[in-house]
């Protein structure tokens, strides 16, 4: 994934994961593969004080053909969407910031190998109805320039009411709700060219057709600095939508600091 | 800088306005049950002379003469289908549309719904046990049935028999009492949506369908809500062609208690076939196992996490249509498998395992789950079923010619399914991941032996009698069938001898329902 800030208060962002299933029980084969291109805008529409008010807009699309109707195998769900979201992002004393986002994503609908299957009723189609999702989440924690430390919660409500059946496959449509808790926490390493090394835990909580699943993930980001004009004595200014990064220069909202982008 | 700043703000309310529009437009154009009105190329006017399945003479069940169309009680029918019309609603309207695209193929697609709503397996209990759906106690878990393979095409073969000796039984009364349908009567009635159809309208073709599908379905889908579902789709059928105008209240009456007593005489058939000792209990499995063990092979055993007994080993028994039972098991076992300890049978291991490594190609993942009819769908001979359903629609098939059709596919695929299983377990052979541990499928490994496939064996006796059917399409059906059977291989659950000798299999038995349909009497 990549995160391109083209000023202080627009950035582009795209992501391209490669997938690998495999199951620990039983028969069923595993797949991998490279899976959906996700690319999105966001931007900060007003800065009220301590208050960023962020909106990002976006959309995914699947890079390939791969299999999406061997859930939980499948490694992706061949669905297009776009999606809309909002970010509120408030810093408090001592470097530390609360934030409260809200998303719709809309999915189209999935056309899949087979040509009938049941979700609340059968259906003689290939064709799949992908209900749209509202995803809601709060962060709240440490943002340095060196340290992010951030507990995080999150709200995933797909419309609808189709159930996985108990002993069924599951079927791409079902109302995979849940309510996921987490941890991050990421450092910059002075020693590798402030190499970022993240770390994340999240649990499920509460759900509806999801496992309490356990997930964590590591991950490494290196900052690069494209700017003709390469300002902040050295230490970069960061991503807005990591705004611990340039609250850190403490001079996000300046008009100075604007006018040094033109 | 301001003023772009204010156009990237317009842009993002552009786009989350796009967005919700695009959220409310959320829906399948077509969910695959669309049909047109019913106009049949051929009437079938003979249909009364064909020969029945269970029925020893067309007219075995008598139904009393209709009263003239002169009488004061046909005359006050009349009036009350000039009423219905006045006051038709939009949800008789909607129903209309509906029964108007034919009732055999509605009703198939009806079963092909329940099938696939009820093809789940129990789940097992907190001991590791599975316990058996129940038709005694069936909303209670696990709900019965188990719509399986074995048990969808035993239903779709009685469901199409029944109504199939219904509809003889209906055309030789309307041949014989020749009672003229409303709007032959009286010229102000023209029908809505329906076809004015050239038959005499006693007894209603629709009542019988409605009567003899519904007394059979309740009881292969007892659950309460299904039985409701079924009760609300025979009144809608029984009923609509008197909303239409193209019935009266005594034609349905009449069709009503015919399908009805006929239904009774085909449940005779139903309830002594043998299907009741399919399950049999453990001793009998552990026999199984230990028979062939003695013969020095390997026996099947099931890989669930908590071993399930076999689906319906003894389905085998159950009495098929177009042959006896022996001359059923003589045909089964005539190909047996290769010996587990033999070379040639390590060799067709290694070529499931290349199927599921260096072979599983993404066309070949598409192949298997479109074939797969796994868990949660109407089964392999449901999908023969939606197969037949696009050439009877193509066609224009009348309701007695389809419901022929139909009767002769789906009894070919019952005794494909009763042949198969007398093989399986007969011969109790391992899947594939038993033999090889490594070898992890592109879809559910079945949880009954290998040897032949099921896929196979209903396909080629499927295609056989559609081949016989629609002449100009039969190496299309040959194409789909060797498409389904080594979708199987692919798939990594058969080894390729149980899908070549399952093709085998399967062509005799449809061979049989083939013979059957060249003496009924249709031309």
């Amino acid at each position: 994934m990549g995160n391109y800030g083209i000023s202080d208060r627009f950035n582009v962002l795209f992501m391209l994961p490669y997938v690998k299933t495999e199951a620990t029980k039983g028969t069923l084969k595993g797949m991998s593969g490279v899976q959906d291109l996700t690319l999105a805008l966001k931007y900060r529409l007003a800065q009220i004080k301590n208050l960023s008010v962020i909106g990002s807009v976006g959309g995914s699309l699947p890079t390939n053909n791969y299999v999406a109707d061997f859930l939980p195998l499948a490694i992706g769900m061949q669905s297009k969407t776009v999606f809309a979201r909002g970010i509120l992002y408030y810093t408090l004393p001592h470097e530390l910031a609360l934030t409260a986002q809200g998303a719709y994503i809309h999915r189209s609908n999935v056309r899949v190998d087979r040509e009938m299957y049941f979700s609340d009723q059968a259906y003689f189609t290939n064709e799949m109805m992908m209900p749209d999702v509202v995803n809601l989440g709060a962060k709240f924690g440490h943002y340095s320039y060196r340290w992010q430390l951030e507990a995080t919660y999150e709200q995933n409500i797909v419309n609808g009411d189709i159930d996985i059946r108990r002993n069924d496959m599951p079927g791409l449509c079902a109302k995979m709700d849940l309510t996921r808790i987490g941890l991050v926490a990421a450092y910059r390493i002075p020693q590798l060219k402030d190499l970022q090394i993240m770390g994340t835990i999240g649990q499920v909580v509460a759900g509806r057709n999801v496992g309490k699943s356990t997930t964590f993930s590591i991950s490494i980001l290196q900052y690069i600095d494209l700017r003709k004009n390469k300002g902040g004595g050295g230490i970069p200014t960061g991503p807005i939508c990591r705004p611990g990064d340039v609250n850190h220069m403490g001079n996000m909202s300046t008009d100075e600091h604007k006018d040094g982008h033109k | 800088m301001k003023s772009s700043f204010i156009s990237i703000k317009k842009l993002f309310a552009a786009v989350s306005a796009l967005v919700v529009i695009w959220a409310c437009e959320k829906s399948l154009d077509k969910d695959g049950t669309e049909l047109e009105t019913l106009v049949p190329t051929k009437v079938d006017a003979d249909a009364g002379t064909w020969k029945p399945y269970i029925l020893q003479t067309a007219t075995e069940v008598a139904l009393t003469a209709p009263e003239d169309v002169s009488s004061a009680n046909y005359q006050k029918e009349l009036q009350e289908v000039k009423t219905a019309m006045g006051n038709i609603s939009d949800e008789q309207r909607l129903a209309i549309r509906y029964w108007a695209g034919g009732g055999i193929l509605r009703w198939n697609q009806i079963m092909r719904s329940l099938v696939a709503k009820r093809n789940l397996p129990p789940a097992e209990n907190a001991t590791g046990e599975y316990p058996i759906p129940n038709s005694a106690n069936p909303n209670a878990d696990p709900i019965f049935p188990f719509a399986n393979p074995p048990y969808a095409s035993r239903a779709y073969a009685y469901v199409s028999v029944a109504q199939y000796d219904a509809l003889v039984a209906a055309m030789a009364y309307k041949q014989q009492y020749k009672r003229k349908a409303p709007y032959q009567v009286d010229a102000s009635i023209t029908p809505v949506i329906v076809s004015k159809s050239t038959l005499p309208s006693f007894p209603s073709e629709d009542a019988v369908m409605a009567a003899v599908s519904y007394e059979f379905m309740k009881r292969l889908f007892p659950a309460t809500e299904d039985t409701l579902f079924l009760y609300k789709k025979k009144e809608e059928q029984k009923w609509f062609k008197l909303w239409a105008g193209a019935s009266t209240r005594s034609d349905i009456e009449a069709g009503e208690k015919l399908g009805k007593a006929i239904a009774t005489k085909i449940l005779a058939r139903y309830s002594s076939d043998g299907m009741r000792n399919a399950i049999g209990v453990k001793a009998q499995w552990d026999s199984l196992s230990k028979r062939v063990e003695e013969k020095g092979e390997v026996a099947w055993k099931s890989l669930e996490d908590a071993p399930r007994p076999p689906m319906l080993p003894f389905f085998g028994n159950v009495k098929p249509w177009n042959m006896t039972n022996p001359e059923l098991q003589q045909l089964s076992i005539q190909y047996p498998p290769l010996s587990y300890n033999s070379a040639e049978f390590k060799k067709q291991v290694a070529e499931v395992k290349e199927y599921v490594t260096t072979k599983a190609t993404r066309e070949n993942i598409a192949i298997v789950h479109f074939w797969a009819d796994g868990a949660g769908t109407y089964t392999p001979p449901g999908h023969w079923n939606a197969i037949a359903e696009k050439y009877i629609v193509a066609d224009k098939q009348s309701e007695f010619r389809a419901a022929r059709n139909l009767a002769l596919l789906n009894t070919a695929m019952m005794d494909a399914a009763i042949s198969c299983w007398y093989t399986k377990t007969y011969y109790y052979f391992p899947r594939p991941s038993q033999a090889d541990p490594s070898i992890k499928t592109l879809t559910g490994v079945p949880n009954f032996p290998a040897y032949s496939s099921g896929h196979s064996t209903f396909s080629a006796a499927a295609a056989t009698v559609l081949g016989y059917l629609f002449p100009t399409d039969a190496s299309k059906f040959n194409d789909m069938a060797s498409e389904a059977s080594m979708s199987r291989l692919m798939g990594g659950i058969h080894y390729r001898m149980d899908c070549e000798f399952g093709l085998k299999y399967g062509k005799l038995v449809g061979d049989k329902a083939v013979a059957r349909g060249q003496q009924d009497g249709v031309k």
